[in-house]
């Protein structure tokens, strides 16, 4: 595999915290705070998928708006490029979202009801200058057929569109500006089955033609599989391992990977049978969450040292990109390995 | 083996400013004690609204136009809502995938459960106390006495979802109808309820319809699946002639939809073109005609419901004829 020195980073996250005061509660002077994302470091590389997967409460989405700049970190940085996203200068900032998209989960939220596709394509474009009042009209015209819309709906309502019509006008949107990297946050969770499989081939070919990075965001493994060449497996704001996408599927270690690849159901009604990891217990709320490692209170292969130390991602191999934070599994495979 | 459920020729039609839109267009299906049905298909397709009407709980606006529900022996259709208040909650439940806005939020999680005791059972107050306890722990809920004494908005879904389950099981009924049970629940939480379904069922034999979007879970859990598509049963074969030889091409294109944990990677998915048409009942001829890669003129005329093999039922004249090509799935 690729050794990460070789490769260009895009974005840079260092020590990336965000903490949410917990809505109305105990107001005062110890207001609870929500560990939505726990000190994430990462890097995005030019030209990759990036899939951040795991399940609710556990940061993903929270990390995907701290990349496109929506909140300030409540410490840490994001730095695009060399330049920290958070210190910026406003009018900076407005430069460097052109670069920096999103498409949202919920296309029907995310796009402005009262206005029509033309109008949600041009005034970003307007705005930043990407093109003038004269070439306007065949510039939507070919974001329309990049996306695969009949150019004769450019004068349509967003509700006027199926939801799939309307993920695609989410996708034009972010891309109106000619931005390098796309966040998709959840971009087909709220879609039908064969509705999803359309989308994920136009994103997928869309990032061959325009040499697009993303971030894909999704509890979909299956999804996530599809798109990606690279995956980090959250939990409960933290990282727990995170390798490129053949590496994970081939050699998962992380004891809540292979639960998560577990309980993904198989479409194969022959292996219903099968031996898998259930998992025991709620996943802890993120206002107290666990000491030690954060999984521990539902790991199968917990050890004492689990409930105390805060475990780190540590390569599997000298210079690997497979990175788990799970010292107890890691030896088990060393250990493994060296009597082979 | 004499069917628990028999449902022939239901449809199911809204009625907005005087207009009649069937979206649900003469199904028939049985259900045999014991077994798991699932019903699949997508957003849209009538599936929700065939497995509420058989416990009579469609919305004001829509109604039962044509057709019979038989539970054991009784039409369902024909009861009064007293009568039916006797069946349902009793012998036939429903587990519903949202689960928040099905427990009452102002009562605990023991007066809920007491209350369905006391008035199906007809156990006192103390009696219904100690068999709702048991019931919560029968679904694996930790300490059963103080979840009792807790809110809804205490538990997390996943414990929710189990006692909503704890709340369907309580008076043994012979049918559960589970609508998207585990769809608002995370993929590790979701086989927690699916082993706790299937354990269950197996424990009282009773019988599930699964409605459900997700062809996983149908591959998990079903022993019959029916695939419906735009109001219409379109096949029905058991779990594995669908998975292993999907006859109707809206199945198969389906099947071939799901991205896969164990593909291969550099497979393309295949995607259906085209979106569910919203309105459908003045569609003649097929309803997948529009997005099929296999229609011929023929195609346009109104498609039979056939069993063209033992348990293998299809609407559409190319598979019967065995002229649609059958991918071989690992």
């Amino acid at each position: 595999m690729q050794k990460d020195n070789d490769r260009n980073p895009l974005i840079v996250i260092s020590g990336l915290k965000k903490y949410y005061p917990a809505k109305g509660m105990h107001i005062g002077r110890n207001t609870p705070v929500i560990h939505a994302v726990d000190g994430v470091d990462l890097e995005i590389y030019e030209g990759e998928t990036l899939g951040i997967v795991g399940e609710s409460g556990c940061g993903k989405s929270t990390i995907g708006r701290q990349i496109v700049a929506l909140e300030k970190p409540t410490s840490g940085h994001v730095i695009y490029q060399g330049e920290s996203l958070s210190d910026m200068p406003f009018d900076r900032l407005r430069k460097i979202r052109t670069q920096i998209q999103m498409v949202f989960q919920d296309s029907n939220s995310s796009l402005n009801p009262r206005k029509q596709v033309f109008d949600i394509l041009a005034d970003p474009m307007l705005y930043h200058g990407i093109v003038g009042k004269d070439g306007l009209d065949a510039e939507i015209d070919r974001l329309m057929d990049l996306v695969g819309l009949p150019r004769s709906m450019k004068h349509r309502y967003p509700h006027e569109f199926s939801g799939g019509q309307r993920q695609r006008i989410g996708i034009a949107k972010a891309l109106c500006v000619k931005p390098k990297l796309i966040v998709c946050d959840e971009p087909v969770s709220a879609l039908d089955v064969s509705v999803q499989a359309q989308i994920l081939n136009l994103l997928k070919q869309l990032q061959d033609e325009l040499k697009l990075t993303y971030v894909f965001i999704s509890h979909g493994l299956g999804a996530v599989r599809y798109v990606s060449t690279r995956i980090a497996i959250m939990y409960l704001g933290r990282i727990v391992e995170i390798a490129d996408t053949q590496e994970l599927f081939d050699d998962p270690v992380h004891p809540y990977t292979n639960a998560l690849f577990d309980a993904s159901p198989l479409p194969v009604p022959k292996l219903r049978g099968r031996q898998r990891l259930v998992l025991k217990g709620d996943i802890p709320s993120a206002l107290n969450p666990p000491k030690g490692c954060r999984f521990h209170t539902r790991c199968p292969y917990a050890l004492e040292s689990c409930m105390t130390e805060d475990p780190k991602l540590i390569p599997v191999e000298e210079g690997s990109g497979h990175k788990v934070a799970c010292p107890v599994l890691l030896a088990r495979r060393i250990k493994r390995e060296s009597h082979t | 083996m004499d069917n628990l459920l028999q449902v022939e020729n239901l449809s199911i039609a809204f009625f907005e400013d005087g207009i009649r839109n069937i979206v649900v267009d003469k199904v028939s299906f049985a259900v045999k004690p014991g077994e798991v049905l699932c019903i699949v298909g997508e957003s849209g397709c009538g599936k929700s609204m065939t497995a509420l009407s058989i416990l009579g709980l469609l919305s004001a606006n829509a109604h039962v136009i044509d057709g019979s529900i038989v539970f054991d022996g009784k039409n369902l259709l024909d009861m009064d809502e007293k009568e039916l208040d006797k069946v349902r909650g009793n012998e036939v439940t429903m587990v519903f995938q949202d689960v928040m806005n099905s427990l009452n939020p102002v009562l605990t999680i023991g007066n809920q459960l007491t209350e369905v005791i006391r008035i199906h059972m007809g156990y006192d107050r103390k009696s219904a106390a100690e068999y709702a306890v048991k019931m919560l722990s029968k679904v694996g809920l930790p300490d059963p006495e103080a979840v009792m004494r807790k809110y809804p908005h205490m538990l997390s879904g996943g414990m929710q979802q189990r006692v909503m389950i704890a709340m369907a099981l309580a008076c043994g009924p012979k049918l559960i109808i589970a609508d998207e049970p585990t769809t608002a629940l995370d993929v590790t939480i979701q086989l927690q309820i699916m082993k706790l379904l299937s354990d269950l069922q197996k424990e009282f034999h009773m019988s599930i319809i699964l409605i459900t979007h997700d062809i996983g879970l149908v591959a998990e859990l079903a022993d019959r699946v029916i695939i419906m598509y735009a109001g219409q049963f379109m096949e029905e074969a058991s779990v594995y002639d669908i998975f292993d030889h999907p006859a109707h091409p809206y199945t198969q294109a389906l099947l071939e939809s799901v991205p896969c944990i164990y593909d291969d990677p550099d497979k393309k998915l295949a995607s259906i073109p085209g979106v569910v048409p919203e309105i459908y009942q003045d569609i003649e001829g097929c309803r997948f005609f529009e997005r099929c890669p296999y229609t011929v003129p023929l195609c346009r005329h109104e498609q039979a419901y056939t069993e063209f093999r033992k348990g293998h039922f299809v609407r559409c004249h190319r598979a019967e004829k065995g002229e649609i090509p059958i991918a071989k799935r690992q």
